[in-house]
């Protein structure tokens, strides 16, 4: 593997966080226990609630150009309280590799190979994403474009398929359940889904043109949501009040699709799907997790630009020793994704109650806290200047 | 015309000239390989050079004067790779007949052979040897060598004419509607098919020779001002790096210069026809010709030029889209049919539409061995007679495909050994795996992998195998491009040319993933 | 451009360096992983036995229920391509049945006496025994539903007697009674007579607040040269999971003009210069929920049909303007007659077979809050206003009847 300083266009990083994105818009069956048929509406307001950590991001990308988070930890903490605080990240990040690698695990688990140990699921999948980040996470950047338009061609095909088995009055009436519902919903869609898109401050610094980072986020973001309400809206509209009962509403309401009994059993493709979208997801977290931890643990910044293999033999060295860095933390994310939850009941309780929570603790109030310090810091250090 | 042949000249001049700079340089110190002025002496020390020779032919004979004298002379050249006419009519004719009766010309007195080259040689080629290497080295490679009492230098004279092939149209690609010439073994004659389609004076050709036994021509071509300069230098340099001893075959150079040498994915492409092969100069790429080989190579090359074929751009673009998504449809089916199938029909039966099962439930009723090892050795028997097929002289190869069809396929299956939709999944992967010629070695390796990858996991596992392919895919450059651009990383102009083939007005610029020099082909057409 | 010489640098600093034996090593451990891993999950086709129908039946034992799977024997459908052909005439076809407290449990049980699991996927059609169906349908229910082999989209269906006995009817043209039946159901659409309903359109409505899920009923009918049919008749409907009460044909057609479900059939007239039938095109039905002014709801229901002439078994022009608004008034009368006998059944059974409850609680979401526990009582004083506008619009290839004699 290489950590590459290695440039992408703004569309490009805009496209992976579709992916990014899109491998939970397509699994978010949690949030429609909560609020049922109004649901697509918490897409929406879920991603106006997450643009608060977003703004909360962008302006610490503004003040700390070309800096990914745990960098800017350390600009902004100094080396050894930057480093704690980036720990709790690096937990969160492997965290998130570990519960959708369990999450995907137990999909296919119960959809596509029902006898197969789950241990072995998990290892073939991470061993896709072991080999996809050790040619590097560039090509998975530039893939994106090519699967975020498959999932979205899908996916309105899909759509346009199943509108012979939709029924309007199941999505009316609106707004009638308790408001605090609605706000649980909303802080779990901008928490759980949206949010995350915090995994994607660490791979700023590869963007070409890092002025138009928080356009790509927003954008990346709107795109999600946009899916997502449609998504959403389909799932009602085709299984009504069992959208509240099914695992997955997607596949429960993919799996309905009959035309001509051709276009029958779809949601094999929306399986397929999944698993890729999967692969690059995880593999973007478990990137992350790497990228993390060799700033945390190596005194020097790993990441070296690709020139570095041409003149200095020591470079290489170094780069050989990476490999060890990415098996350790995929094999991390193995035993943690089985152990993390006994089954997926657990779960998905979890993500209905604590998930919002835990990690608003990481995507609002720890970056909230960095740019409260850089902010002080740069009202000091600007005193400082006046005084002398 | 006149301008164009004038600046080959001059082109020409220049590099034989450095190399008898060179020359020179490395030889004045070994003395001696170098030729003294006695005549018997030198004949001998050629003679021992080139020991063992059967094909050898020493001709001596006199002619002019040189301070009253006749002068002796030897004329060496190996039989079979010299045109006799050319040497009797160009060489020993003028110098034994018209020195005679050549006061005229003010040559009574020969004093130099320069003279008897400027004055007295009819040929088209000639220049001065010094070492008995260059007079061995210029032996074999179809000169003849000139060599006279009291002169201390040799002429090689340029006289080779050898059997060679014709152009004939070539086999490997042919053509309903475009050119029909096909490279032949000859690199002069290949790179004059070229040059006449590329009347541009900065259509430029280096020469090299590779190969310490086989010294082969290299010859490497490209557009100056059109191709990167930082790509013609990589490929210079990654040529300067090959030590090999012999070169037979262009794709002998293969391994030595691509990036990827353990993919199953070329990287480097191949073709047999000038046309083509001026296209993808005329895209801002590099061509290499190797003489004795009818094949040129050109780089980079991207994934998507398995896909395209000279004849798409003279058919008509809506019917050159549709070939080429038929060739993508092609590819697909050829990689991932018989692993479909064993995933459909081991784990996920419930894909199959239900009469389709019955079928099929009914076809694997009483086979002796599970669909896995079926499909295997079907897949496994079908390359045998692939290869048995190509490599036998037709009339046999023939015989083995019937043989091969009917003990196969009809037999097999009514003896109930394999199953009827196993064997036509293979007759289907076959014939798909056809369709993409260039990619087909490829595609065969990758179907196996998968093939496994669907026999241990399923539709699951051939996803996980797409996916790794892919990213295998996306990983590989060549030469600096990446291998599935325009796809990923996605590229609006190169679109055009992928899986769309617009009509050629609306392709107004070059691949952008080869980094032209001159990004611009042509003014962006009169609105439509 | 250096960029591109290091691609191939670092490529043959991958060939050579020490990385190789990592690959390797790798590449042997994937591969031990591969050989110890296969076949799982995996199962040949040989070793299934596909379920194409299913039945479920009550036994002497109220703990328990039988079940009874049609599966098919591949080698005797059509396909000439088997490994040995077939003796032919032989059954496609072997039921299997097998008693047991639970669904799961008797599928598990067959296994003691069978050679090949039982497959689900491909089910096609679920029947009930009215026996089952009113003590208790919704528990075999569950597991058909939350197993991922069984689908959704199978045709559901209450039998009149032995359920088991449906799936042994033999047919001429099918060679599987599962597909026939389940071709029968597929072609109800054409006279509008019986509902079609899938184990999902049941389940929503057994999750819906205030809706009746409904059933087509399905009996064994002897003729009277004791030939036996299958035949479609009437519609189950279901309260708390039991089957309450039975639609017959006409109440069936009106049920379904209130729903919507009224895609096509024919409407036999009398008229006073004799029969005439008219085919539905197209229906649409509106439920418009009015609150009145004493608080309580009537449902509107406004019903506009298309039809054409398709018979006219009199001697009169019937495309004439009055003859035709004559027609449009008694298809009204009959339409109203179905609808009306269709309300007053559900009525009776206080089930909402029509949905009237949905169509209240998006139009007046509070005044549902309300009503909605006492939904069971308040169904039956719920009034239904029938607006009916029908609409001849063509007479197909003739204008005139054909006369003997002509109209010279």
């Amino acid at each position: 593997m290489k950590l590459e300083r290695d440039s992408i266009s703004p569309n490009q990083f805009m496209f992976s966080i579709i992916c990014f994105m899109h491998a939970i818009v397509l699994r978010s069956g949690f949030i429609i226990s909560i609020t049922r048929q109004d649901s697509w509406i918490m897409s929406i307001t879920g991603f106006i609630f997450s643009l608060l950590p977003l703004g909360v991001y962008v302006a610490l990308m503004k003040n700390y150009p070309n800096k990914n988070l745990i960098e800017i930890n350390q600009a902004v903490f100094g080396k050894i309280v930057g480093n704690l605080i980036s720990l709790f990240y690096l937990f969160f990040f492997l965290s998130l590799a570990a519960l959708n690698t369990h999450d995907l695990g137990h999909f296919v688990l119960s959809y596509m190979l029902p006898e197969t140990p789950v241990a072995i699921i998990v290892l073939f999948f991470l061993g896709a994403c072991f080999y996809s980040l050790k040619k590097g996470v560039k090509n998975i950047m530039h893939l994106s474009t090519l699967i975020a338009f498959v999932t979205l061609i899908a996916m309105i095909i899909n759509s346009v398929l199943i509108a012979k088995d939709t029924h309007f009055e199941f999505i009316f009436p609106l707004l009638q359940l308790e408001p605090e519902k609605y706000v649980q919903g909303t802080v779990s869609i901008g928490a759980v889904v949206m949010g995350e898109v915090l995994v994607f401050t660490m791979l700023t610094p590869m963007l070409k043109n890092g002025k138009k980072v928080g356009k790509s986020l927003f954008f990346g973001m709107l795109i999600s949501t946009f899916s997502s309400v449609v998504v959403m809206i389909r799932n009602i509209l085709t299984l009504g009040p069992l959208v509240t009962v099914v695992t997955l509403p997607t596949f429960e309401s993919i799996r309905n699709v009959s035309l001509a009994d051709i276009f029958t059993r779809l949601e094999s493709i929306y399986a397929i799907l999944l698993v890729i979208l999967f692969v690059v997801r995880v593999s973007i977290l478990i990137y992350v997790s790497v990228l993390a931890m060799t700033q945390i643990f190596s005194k020097e910044s790993p990441i070296v630009p690709e020139l570095a293999y041409e003149n200095s033999p020591r470079e290489k060295k170094k780069h050989q020793n990476q490999p060890p860095f990415l098996l350790l933390t995929t094999a991390l994310t193995f035993f943690y994704s089985l152990i993390v939850f006994e089954s997926p009941i657990e779960n998905s309780h979890w993500g209905a109650t604590v998930a919002p929570f835990f990690s608003l603790t990481f995507e609002l109030l720890l970056p909230a806290i960095t740019l409260v310090a850089a902010i002080f810091r740069k009202i000091v250090s600007k005193k400082k200047e006046v005084n002398a | 015309m006149r301008f164009i042949s004038q600046i080959i000249h001059v082109i020409k001049k220049k590099q034989e000239k450095e190399i008898e700079t060179e020359e020179r340089a490395v030889d004045t110190h070994k003395n001696p390989n170098i030729l003294s002025k006695s005549l018997s002496r030198n004949i001998q020390s050629v003679q021992s050079v080139l020991v063992n020779s059967a094909d050898l032919v020493l001709r001596e004979f006199s002619f002019g004067k040189h301070q009253d004298t006749e002068i002796k002379a030897a004329l060496f050249f190996i039989d079979g790779m010299v045109n006799m006419q050319m040497i009797n009519d160009g060489i020993i004719k003028p110098l034994m007949h018209d020195s005679q009766s050549s006061h005229k010309k003010g040559v009574s007195d020969i004093a130099s052979l320069e003279e008897v080259k400027e004055k007295l040689l009819v040929s088209g080629e000639a220049k001065a040897v010094q070492t008995f290497n260059d007079i061995a080295l210029g032996c074999i490679s179809g000169n003849a060598i000139l060599l006279a009492e009291g002169f201390d230098k040799g002429l090689e004279i340029s006289v080779k004419g050898w059997q060679q092939r014709a152009v004939t149209e070539p086999t490997s690609e042919t053509s309903v509607r475009g050119p029909r010439e096909g490279f032949t073994e000859n690199i002069r004659t290949n790179t004059s098919m070229i040059r006449r389609k590329i009347k541009d004076p900065s259509l430029k050709i280096k020469a090299s020779t590779i190969g310490k036994r086989t010294q082969t021509l290299v010859n490497l071509i490209y557009i100056e001002g059109l191709a990167n300069p930082d790509l013609v230098h990589e490929v210079e340099s990654r040529m300067s790096q090959i030590d090999i001893d012999a070169v037979l075959a262009t794709s002998y150079l293969e391994p030595y210069i691509e990036d990827a040498p353990v993919s199953v994915f070329p990287t480097i492409w191949f073709s047999e026809k000038p046309d083509a092969v001026a296209g993808k100069l005329l895209e801002g790429r590099v061509a290499i010709a190797v003489d004795g080989a009818p094949f040129v190579m050109s780089m980079p090359m991207l994934f998507i030029e398995n896909f395209q074929s000279a004849e798409d751009y003279i058919k008509r673009s809506p019917y050159s889209t549709a070939m080429r998504i038929l060739r993508l449809i092609a590819f697909m089916i050829s990689v991932f049919m018989p692993a479909l199938y064993i995933a459909l029909s081991t784990y996920q039966q419930e894909l199959i539409p239900t009469t389709l099962l019955f079928t099929m439930a009914a076809s694997s009723e009483g086979v002796p061995f599970p669909v896995v090892v079926e499909m295997a050795l079907m897949m496994m028997i079908f390359e045998i007679l692939q290869e048995a097929g190509i490599r036998m002289p037709r009339p046999v190869g023939q015989t083995i495909s019937i043989v091969g069809a009917l003990v196969m396929g009809e037999a097999a299956v009514r003896a109930g050994l394999v199953g009827a939709p196993v064997v036509i999944v293979i007759a289907i992967t076959a014939v798909s795996s056809f369709a993409v010629p260039f990619a087909a070695d490829a595609v065969s390796l990758t179907r196996w992998f998968l093939l496994i990858m669907a026999s241990v996991m399923g539709t699951y596992g051939i996803t996980l195998g797409g996916f790794i392919l892919l990213v295998h895919l996306v990983s590989i450059r060549s030469f600096g491009s990446p291998y599935l651009a325009p796809l990923a990383p996605f590229q609006n102009a190169g679109i055009k040319d992928s899986f769309v083939r617009v009509p050629l007005d609306d392709m107004t610029k070059r691949p952008q993933s080869l980094k032209p020099q001159d990004v611009v082909r042509q003014a962006s057409p009169p609105s439509k | 451009m250096k960029k591109l010489a290091c691609s191939y640098r670092i490529k043959r600093f991958y060939q050579t360096g020490t990385k190789n034996r990592y690959m390797k090593l790798f590449l042997l451990s994937f591969s031990l992983v591969l050989c110890l891993s296969s076949c799982w999950s995996q199962r040949d086709i040989s070793s299934l036995s596909i379920v194409i129908g299913t039945a479920l039946d009550a036994t002497d034992n109220p703990e328990e229920l039988s079940l009874t799977a049609q599966v098919v024997k591949p080698t005797e459908i059509g396909s000439n391509s088997g490994g040995e052909s077939s003796s032919g005439g032989g059954q496609a076809y072997v039921n299997i049945t097998q008693s047991a407290n639970s669904m799961l449990p008797s599928v598990r049980a067959m296994t003691h006496s069978q050679s090949r699991k039982l497959y689900f996927a491909h089910n096609e059609i679920l029947i009930f025994s009215d026996e089952l169906a009113k003590t208790n349908i919704l528990d075999p229910m569950d597991p058909f539903t939350r197993d991922y082999e069984t689908r959704m989209d199978v045709q559901m269906m209450i039998s009149r007697g032995k359920a088991a006995e449906i799936l042994d009817q033999n047919n001429e043209l099918e060679k599987l009674p599962a597909l026939y039946i389940s071709g029968m159901i597929k072609n109800q659409k054409y006279n509008s007579e019986t509902v079609i309903v899938t184990l999902r359109d049941f389940l929503i409505a057994t999750l819906s607040e205030s809706a009746a899920p409904i059933a087509p009923i399905i009996e064994i009918f002897e003729e009277d040269d004791g030939n036996k049919l299958l035949r479609l008749d009437g519609t189950a409907v279901f309260q708390d999971g039991k089957m309450i009460g039975e639609l017959d044909q006409k109440e069936t057609k009106g049920l379904l003009f209130v729903l919507n479900q009224s895609s096509a059939g024919v409407n036999t007239l009398e008229t006073p210069a004799g029969q005439v039938v008219l085919e539905t095109l197209s229906t649409k039905t509106k439920l418009v929920p009015v609150l009145a002014e004493d608080g309580n709801i009537r449902m509107k229901v406004q019903i506009k049909e298309n039809v054409i002439l398709q018979s006219n078994e009199t001697r009169e022009d019937m495309t004439t303007l009055e003859n035709i608004k004559m027609l449009e008034e008694l298809l009204a009368e009959t339409t109203r007659a179905s609808i009306d006998a269709a309300v007053k059944k559900a009525h009776l059974l206080s089930a909402d077979i029509f949905k009237f409850g949905e169509a209240i609680y998006i139009k007046y979401p509070k005044i549902w809050k309300e009503m909605k526990d006492q939904w069971d009582v308040k169904f039956s004083e719920v009034g239904v206003d029938v607006e009916i506008d029908t609409h001849v619009h063509a007479s197909g290839g003739l204008t005139k009847p054909i006369l003997p004699g002509g109209y010279s």
